[in-house]
C-alpha cells in the first residue's frame, strides 16, 4: 500500500462507533493499565479510549497504519498476529506494565483459524493477569445474521461490499452463538455488551423494498426476532473475563440430548389430586419422558413432594426433578420449567389432571407421523367437586368430549379448542422462538403460548383420547377461581397481542374465510338487514 | 424380612398377559410393599401370580424375573400355572389356598397402584373388625357407584384392587367360581360377607391406575367378550339375589336382540342352566343386593357406553 493511498480501516471515531462502545466497556470496567489493541488499524481505539485517560498500544501487521498511528503520537508496532511468537513480542514490547485490557476489534474475521486467534488472546490476558486482578478481554465481529442478510439470502443474493457486513476480506463469519461458543470454550465469561445496533445496513438496497414497509417484511421481522434476538445487530462488541481455563459455563441441556418429553407438572403444594396425576405418568406404557414437578409455594411445601416422589418406585421416582418456585403468576413455574426441560417435546399437566397410559406415546406416534410439529392428543372433560370428608374432591359427571377431533387453526382463533394437557410441543422451536407463557396473565397463558407456537410449527394430530382433564364446579382451578371479568379481559388481551404481528395461516383458509364472510351476509339477509345486491360485508359496517 | 408381624398376599391373576405389563406392576407393587412395611405391622409380603392362559403367558423365568424387580419389598414371588381356565374368582381362590396369610390384595395385572395405596386399604380395614373389604378408587375412569361419604360404606367392593381380611374370606368361602370367566364375582363376594355382618368400604385415597381407554366420544366401551361375561354375570346375580323378575326381563331383552352377543349370551345361559352350573340362589339375601338400571348400586353419575 503506497503512503498516499486512503487507509481502508480508517474509520472515524464517532458517537455510537464500535470504539466508542468498546472504549466505553473499558472505562466501565474501572480497572488501570494499558490498552493492548490487537489489529488496531490506525489507532481508533486509541483515540476513543484518550478521554477516559488510557494509553493504548496498537499492534497492527500493515506499516502504513503503524506509521499512522506513530504520526498520531500513538505508540504502535507492527505485528503478524499469525505468527508463532506473536504472545511473546506482544509481552516483551508490554514489558512489565500492567494492562487493563487485551482488544480485538473487527479483527478476528480476517483472521483463518478463530480458534488459534482466542488462544492468543487467552495466553495475553494470563500473561497480564496480576494475582488479584485480570485484564479484560473487549472482542467485536460483524453479525453475519442481521436481519438484512436473512432478507437478501431468501431473494437468493449475497453482495459482497469492499467493507460492511460482507467485507470481501472476511475469512470467518460470526453469529451470536458462534461467538459465545467460541469464548466459553477458552474459559472466558461474558461480563457485558454495548452492540452495535444497526436497522438498516449497507446491504439494506433499494430493490429489497420488499423488506421494506410490506406485511411479509412485518412477518419476516417478526420471525427474526423471535428466533434471534440479535437480528438487528450489526457488530457483537462484547466485554469477558477469564474465568478457570478451559472450564466451560454450564448450558442448558440440548433437547436433543433428553427423553422424548418433558413432562411440566405445576401445583401449588400437596394438593391430593397430585398423586393421581403422578400415578396416570408412573403407569405410562412409554417411559421415554422427565416430569418436571414445579412447586409453586414454599420450600417446606416441596421438601414433602420431595418425599411423595421419593415414595415411587425408583425407576419412576429418578425421573422425577422436583423445583421450587417462589413469586410470580400462575405462568412463572412453567416458564421456570422451560429453562431446564431436557426432553424433544414439552407437555404441560396440571396436577388436577390424569391421563392414560398412552399419553405419552400417543404424542409420539403423532411426531413420527409429522416431525417437527406439536402434536395433540384427545381430550375427556369431567366435572368434579370438592369434598371434605374420606373424599378430598369426586366426579359428578361421565366424560364429555367437547373439543374438536382434529386441530383447527381458523376455530382456535376465536376460543382455545385445546387444553394443556392435550399437547406437547417440540422442545427446540419453542427454545428457538424464544416463546415463554405470559406471566401477566391470570388466565389464557396456555392459550396465548399455543397460538405462538403452533402458528408456526402447525399441529399432528393422533384422534385418541389420552388424558382426563377435571373441571371444577367448586374449589380447585383456575376455572373457578379467576372472576368471569378475568377470562374476559385476559381473552381480549390474548387477541391484541397475537395481532401485534401479522399470522400465518395455514392452506385452505382463504376458502373458509371467503365462507364465513358469505354467511354472515347470509344471515343479514334473513334479518333483513341487508338485500342480495346490497355491497359486500365489511368489519366496521 | 419376615418377622413377627402379620402377613400378606398380593393375588394377580393372568390370562394372556404380557411381562412387560407385569414389569410395570412389579415396580408398583414393591414401592406400595415397601410403604406397607415401612408404616405398618405387616412383616411377610409375598406375591402369587395365577395364569388361566391356555398356555404359559410368562416365560419360564418370570417368577425370577419378578422377584429380582421387587427384591427388598416382597419376600416371595411364584407363578402358578393353572392348567385350565379358572376364571377370575376361581383363580383368585386357587392363589388363597396356597398360603395362609392374613391379608389378600386382589389385584388386576392391568393395574399401577400408588405407593401409599396398600397401605390406606390396610389401615381402613385395621380401624373396624367388622370390615372385610376394602376397595381403592380407580382412575383415570373412577367408578360411578355410590358410597357413604363419611365411613365408605359401599354396595359392593370392585375386584381390580381389594384388599380382603383372610378370615372373612374364607368364612365365605371365597369368590364364587361360577361367575366365569370375570365379572360380578366381586359383587356376589361383597354381597355375601354383607349378608354375614361384615362391611365392605370404599377407600377414595386409595388411588389405583387401571388401563382403561375413552373413546373419541367420551364413551366407556366393553369389548364384545366383556359385555359377553357381564351380562351372563348379570343373570346369574339376579338369579342368586331373589330377583327373578329382573332375570326374566333381561332375558326377554336378550331374545329380542339381534346382537350376536346376545345369542351367545342365551346359549351358554340355557346350556348352563341346563348343566346345573350355575350360583345358587340365596335365601333371604334380596335386602343386601342392590340393582338400579342395570347396575349394582346407585350412581353418582353415568359413563357413555
Amino acid at each position: 500500500m503506497s503512503d498516499d493511498a486512503p487507509l481502508r480501516y480508517d474509520f472515524a471515531v464517532h458517537p455510537g462507533s464500535t470504539y466508542e462502545r468498546a472504549a466505553a466497556l473499558i472505562a466501565s470496567a474501572r480497572l488501570a493499565g494499558l490498552v493492548v489493541d490487537l489489529g488496531a488499524g490506525v489507532g481508533a481505539l486509541a483515540e476513543a479510549m484518550a478521554p477516559y485517560g488510557f494509553e493504548t498500544v496498537g499492534f497492527d501487521g500493515d506499516p502504513a497504519n503503524v506509521a499512522a498511528m506513530i504520526a498520531r503520537g500513538r505508540r504502535a508496532e507492527r505485528l503478524d498476529l499469525t505468527a508463532d511468537d506473536a504472545a511473546e513480542r506482544i509481552a516483551t514490547t508490554i514489558d512489565d506494565a500492567p494492562v487493563a485490557a487485551v482488544v480485538m476489534l473487527d479483527v478476528i474475521e480476517h483472521l483463518p483459524d478463530p480458534e488459534r486467534s482466542m488462544a492468543l488472546l487467552g495466553d495475553l490476558v494470563e500473561r497480564f493477569a496480576a494475582p488479584d486482578t485480570s485484564p479484560l478481554l473487549v472482542l467485536s465481529v460483524p453479525n453475519i445474521a442481521h436481519r438484512d442478510l436473512a432478507a437478501k439470502l431468501l431473494l437468493g443474493r449475497w453482495d459482497v461490499t469492499p467493507t460492511g457486513l460482507l467485507d470481501s476480506t472476511h475469512i470467518t463469519l460470526f453469529t451470536e452463538r458462534r461467538l459465545t461458543d467460541l469464548t466459553t470454550a477458552r474459559g472466558f465469561t461474558e461480563l457485558a455488551r454495548n452492540d452495535v445496533l444497526l436497522e438498516r445496513t449497507e446491504q439494506h438496497v433499494a430493490d429489497l423494498a420488499v423488506f421494506d414497509t410490506t406485511t411479509l417484511a412485518q412477518h419476516l421481522r417478526a420471525l427474526r426476532r423471535r428466533f434471534d434476538r440479535h437480528a438487528d445487530v450489526y457488530q457483537f462488541v462484547r466485554s469477558y473475563e477469564r474465568t478457570d481455563a478451559g472450564v466451560a459455563t454450564v448450558r442448558r441441556p440440548e433437547p436433543t440430548d433428553g427423553p422424548f418429553c418433558s413432562v411440566i407438572v405445576r401445583t401449588q403444594g400437596e394438593r391430593p389430586m397430585l398423586v393421581d396425576a403422578l400415578v396416570s405418568l408412573a403407569a405410562q406404557r412409554d417411559r421415554d419422558f422427565e416430569v418436571l414437578l414445579m412447586v409453586h409455594a414454599d420450600e417446606r411445601h416441596a421438601d414433602r413432594i420431595r418425599e411423595l416422589a421419593a415414595t415411587f418406585e425408583p425407576g419412576f421416582a429418578e425421573r422425577i426433578q422436583v423445583h421450587q418456585v417462589s413469586g410470580g403468576g400462575r405462568s412463572a413455574p412453567l416458564n421456570a420449567a422451560l429453562d431446564v426441560a431436557a426432553g424433544r417435546y414439552v407437555a404441560v399437566l396440571d396436577d388436577d389432571d390424569v391421563v392414560t397410559s398412552d399419553w405419552i406415546a400417543s404424542f409420539r406416534r403423532a411426531a413420527e407421523r409429522l416431525p417437527g410439529r406439536a402434536v395433540r392428543s384427545l381430550v375427556a372433560v369431567q366435572w368434579v367437586e370438592q369434598r371434605t370428608g374420606l373424599a378430598d374432591f369426586e366426579p359428578v359427571s361421565g366424560f364429555e368430549t367437547p373439543y374438536p377431533q382434529r386441530f383447527d387453526f381458523l376455530d382456535s382463533v376465536r376460543t382455545n379448542r385445546t387444553p394443556s394437557c392435550a399437547l406437547a410441543f417440540p422442545n427446540e422451536t419453542v427454545r428457538a422462538l424464544g416463546v415463554r407463557f405470559d406471566e401477566t396473565l391470570r388466565v389464557c397463558e396456555d392459550w396465548k403460548f399455543q397460538r405462538e407456537v403452533v402458528g408456526l410449527t402447525g399441529v399432528s394430530d393422533d384422534g385418541v383420547v389420552t388424558s382426563v382433564y377435571r373441571r371444577w364446579r367448586t374449589g380447585g382451578g383456575s376455572q373457578s377461581e379467576e372472576s368471569a371479568d378475568t377470562w374476559i379481559v385476559d381473552h381480549e388481551r390474548v387477541v391484541d397481542d397475537l395481532d401485534d404481528e401479522p399470522t400465518l395461516v395455514p392452506a385452505g383458509s382463504m376458502r373458509r374465510i371467503h365462507e364465513l364472510y358469505r354467511r354472515i351476509e347470509q344471515l343479514e339477509v334473513e334479518l333483513g338487514r341487508r338485500v342480495d345486491d346490497d355491497p359486500p360485508f365489511r368489519f366496521g359496517d | 424380612m419376615g418377622g413377627d408381624g402379620r402377613s400378606l398376599a398380593v393375588q394377580v391373576v393372568l390370562y394372556d398377559d404380557h411381562l412387560d405389563s407385569m414389569i410395570r406392576l412389579a415396580d408398583a407393587v414393591a414401592a406400595a410393599a415397601r410403604f406397607v412395611r415401612d408404616h405398618s405391622d405387616v412383616t411377610r409380603i409375598v406375591w402369587r401370580i395365577g395364569d388361566s392362559s391356555r398356555w404359559p403367558c410368562l416365560a419360564d423365568d418370570a417368577a425370577a424375573v419378578l422377584s429380582a424387580r421387587t427384591r427388598g419389598s416382597i419376600d416371595e414371588v411364584s407363578v402358578t400355572f393353572f392348567g385350565a381356565n379358572l376364571g377370575s374368582g376361581g383363580g383368585s381362590n386357587a392363589l388363597a389356598r396356597l398360603g395362609d396369610e392374613d391379608l389378600l390384595w386382589v389385584l388386576n395385572p392391568d393395574t399401577y397402584p400408588a405407593p401409599d395405596s396398600l397401605w390406606r386399604l390396610l389401615d381402613t380395614i385395621d380401624r373396624d373388625e367388622q370390615v372385610a373389604l376394602a376397595e381403592s378408587r380407580q382412575i383415570p375412569i373412577e367408578h360411578q357407584k355410590t358410597y357413604d361419604p363419611v365411613s365408605g360404606a359401599t354396595s359392593w367392593a370392585c375386584g381390580f384392587s381389594v384388599l380382603a381380611r383372610r378370615s372373612a374370606f374364607d368364612s365365605v368361602g371365597g369368590f364364587d367360581d361360577r361367575f366365569f370367566p370375570l365379572y360380578c364375582d366381586d359383587v356376589d363376594l361383597s354381597w355375601r360377607l354383607r349378608l354375614a355382618g361384615w362391611k365392605v368400604l370404599h377407600v377414595p385415597r386409595s388411588v389405583v391406575f387401571h388401563d382403561k381407554q375413552i373413546d373419541a366420544d367420551g364413551g366407556v366401551r366393553w369389548t364384545p367378550t366383556a359385555a359377553r361375561s357381564s351380562t351372563i354375570a348379570a343373570l346369574w346375580l339376579y338369579r342368586r339375589y331373589g330377583r327373578p323378575d329382573l332375570e326374566a326381563s333381561a332375558l326377554a331383552d336378550l331374545g329380542r336382540s339381534a346382537d350376536p352377543v346376545a345369542l351367545s349370551v342365551l346359549d351358554e345361559y340355557h346350556r348352563r342352566v341346563a348343566d346345573d352350573d350355575v350360583p345358587r340362589p340365596l335365601e333371604g339375601a334380596d335386602h343386601v343386593a342392590t340393582f338400579v338400571d342395570g347396575q349394582f348400586a346407585p350412581r353418582r353419575f353415568s359413563y357413555v357406553g
